[in-house]
């Protein structure tokens, strides 16, 4: 009878402590049970399907500040690691989902078929817990679980307006991509796997550290190229970036609001965390393996900022719109993420690493706002009016001052205007690739290009609202979707005069576990507030 | 992305070798198991050979129409076992195993037994309620 366990080894039973944590995410799975059972015993469960999500999302959001760093370090066999980043980002990540289950309510929840409810928000939360899985592992099969965990009910969730033949188009669209790239990275990750026979990336004997020792090899790069491929359809990165117009159009607003924020960020947050193991097992210098990294990533962002731009010019509905400025957005990330691999060899009093991760964390913090104001506006005046295009938000500002003063607020910082955290976010940008100098030159020119063809169709818009009138009726909007935008527009002021002691955060949360930088000891080994 | 492979390739011919054996080996696995049936394999056709299933029951119709929406869910809840007996496989060889040697892990797991049934039980009975089973 005990022949077998002896014969595979000592059984691994991790004991409880280690989910100490992960309790965002044990709040989230509570969540999702307590959403699939509200149904037996509410006649009508939509709405409170709804409040149950937002009460798991607020406890799981405690959870995160209570537990906070405290679990820093690897658990489950080096399955996962929580350090700071992984601690933001989850953050981020439920405070953007309350966010979304509020614009639900004020959005879509009226037109939402009774008895549908259950099934998108424990959609809506599985992806997010995907989400929140995807920035705490570095380990390839938890990797693919987590990626996939994201994947699998984003697709539906694309598709959920069942009697929309868009909904259904951007779905089958989504999932053939998705489908694609995913077994594109999968294939690479196995190559990976074949060539240094380990699962793990950081740490000792991990594949970054073999990886160091072994050099590059033609196996390699292609191996590299698969995971971007992967990972880039997540940030929608350029070539793979097809989906994102058509299912941000198709799609019902609060998911293409979901997915602009939660998906990108999920995605360059794994990104980050691969490059950083990779730099940090090189002591970033200056090896062909990280030059060439470097150079991919700069530019994959410098095309993908500049196609998103270009592409949004002629659009004339506000979700394209935005896709093609979600796509830009996530461009200019890729910019820094490029820095990443140059590590603190360049300047010896800056860590460039920490530096970049910590640019990267503030501008998904100001990114989330803008989007998930721009597209609460978007998704309140479509319910008032049942329109997308830009042609029919004329005499917006007359029609709704307040919608149209928050879309305003949002777009200029989503330009990079100065009353706005847009402009520090950027600002930020420019400051951290002129750091490092060399040919990062060229980003900060194409960065700066970029901005000045943005301010364009942002512009646009505003201008459609303030300037040409119309003879329509005036709009209330619902005033919790409202509240929502209104919300949104004052955090953006408010991260502009908070700037300081917001991207000092920023760069308190941004150390990696397992990956050797400067200041990770200095800070953490206290573990102290941030000051 | 092309340049740096270009540079690869350059520096390290031999390097490429795997990719190419990779490539041929896809490739000929694919194409040689063709080839080889069409060689090997007997050329016997006639009414009865060409027909769908060589042996059992007559075809009836074309594949390619609409089935019932209830056999995919039945599917989807067979899943919901099956994923279960995957985890069970593990998870009953080492329990006797705990719970001869210490007992504290042997309740451990099996309170980790009993959450992880009572989360797909959910999902069954969430099933349930929404009348999957009712075939009339």
């Amino acid at each position: 009878m005990n022949t077998l366990p002896v014969a595979i080894g000592l059984p691994y039973v991790p004991d409880w402590g280690q989910l100490r944590a992960f309790a965002p995410e044990l709040w989230l799975i509570a969540a999702i049970v307590a959403v699939l059972l509200t149904p037996f015993f509410v006649k009508k469960p939509n709405a409170a399907c709804g409040w149950v999500a937002l009460v798991g999302l607020l406890a799981a959001l405690v959870s995160v500040f209570v537990v906070g760093v405290d679990g820093t370090g690897e658990h489950f066999r080096g399955l996962m690691v929580a350090d700071p980043v992984s601690v933001f980002w989850k953050g981020l990540l439920l405070m953007f989902v309350i966010g979304i289950v509020l614009m639900w309510f004020s959005t879509t929840a009226p037109t939402m078929h009774q008895g549908d409810g259950p099934e998108f928000f424990t959609l809506l939360l599985g992806a997010t817990l995907g989400m929140s899985l995807m920035a705490s592992t570095s380990n390839l099969l938890m990797l693919v679980i987590a990626v996939e965990l994201a994947s699998l009910p984003s697709y539906v969730l694309a598709g959920f307006r069942k009697t929309h033949l868009a909904g259904a188009e951007a779905s089958l669209k989504y999932i053939l991509f998705g489908a694609a790239t995913s077994s594109i990275m999968v294939y690479g990750l196995s190559m990976l796997y074949g060539l240094y026979g380990t699962l793990q990336i950081d740490g000792p004997g991990g594949l970054a550290q073999q990886i160091a020792t072994s050099g590059g090899s033609a196996l390699l790069w292609m191996a590299i190229f698969s995971l971007i491929v992967g990972l880039g359809f997540k940030i929608s990165a350029v070539p793979f970036h097809f989906w994102c117009p058509d299912v941000f159009e198709g799609a019902s607003i609060e998911v293409s609001a979901f997915l602009s924020v939660a998906s990108k960020g999920a995605g360059l947050v794994l990104l980050m965390r691969v490059m950083m193991s990779f730099a940090s097992a090189q002591a970033y210098e200056s090896t062909p393996l990280l030059n060439h990294l470097a150079v991919l990533l700069g530019v994959l962002g410098a095309i993908t900022a500049t196609v998103g731009n270009t592409a949004a010019f002629v659009q004339r509905n506000i979700k394209r719109l935005l896709a093609y400025s979600s796509i830009a957005h996530a461009g200019y990330m890729l910019c820094i993420v490029s820095l990443l691999v140059r590590g603190p060899a360049v300047k010896a009093d800056l860590d460039l690493a920490s530096t970049a991760a910590q640019v990267v964390l503030f501008y998904l913090a100001v990114y989330l706002f803008m989007n998930l104001g721009a597209f609460t506006v978007a998704g309140l005046i479509e319910r008032e009016t049942g329109t997308e295009r830009i042609a029919d938000y004329a005499g917006m500002g007359r029609r709704s001052p307040l919608m149209a003063f928050c879309l305003s607020a949002c777009l200029f910082s989503l330009v990079g205007l100065p009353p706005f955290a847009g402009f520090v976010a950027k600002v930020n940008v420019f400051w951290a690739l002129m750091q490092n100098g060399s040919w990062w030159w060229w980003l900060v020119g194409v960065i700066g290009v970029n901005t000045v063809l943005s301010l364009y169709y942002y512009v646009r818009v505003i201008k459609v609202m303030y300037l040409d009138d119309s003879s329509s009726a005036p709009i209330w909007p619902h005033p919790l979707g409202a509240g929502v935008a209104v919300v949104c527009a004052a955090i953006l002021v408010f991260m502009l005069i908070a700037f300081g002691p917001i991207n000092r955060l920023a760069g308190h949360y941004s150390h990696f576990y397992g990956v050797d930088q400067t200041t990770f000891t200095a800070e953490f080994s206290s573990s102290q507030p941030p000051p | 992305m092309i340049s740096i492979l270009a540079q690869q390739a350059a520096q390290s011919p031999s390097a490429w070798l795997p990719v190419v054996l990779l490539i041929i080996i896809g490739i000929g696995f694919a194409a040689g198991n063709l080839i080889l049936s069409i060689l090997v394999g007997p050329h016997r056709t006639g009414s009865v050979k060409e027909t769908t299933y060589e042996s059992g029951m007559m075809p009836i119709g074309d594949a390619r129409r609409r089935f019932n929406v209830r056999f995919y869910i039945v599917a989807m809840i067979f899943l919901v076992f099956d994923v279960e007996i995957v985890f069970f496989y593990p998870w009953a060889t080492l329990f006797p195993h705990e719970l001869a040697t210490h007992t504290p892990l042997g309740l451990q797991l099996l309170i980790e037994a009993i959450v992880f049934v009572g989360l797909l039980l959910v999902a069954y009975f969430y099933a349930w309620g929404k009348g999957v089973f009712r075939w009339d």
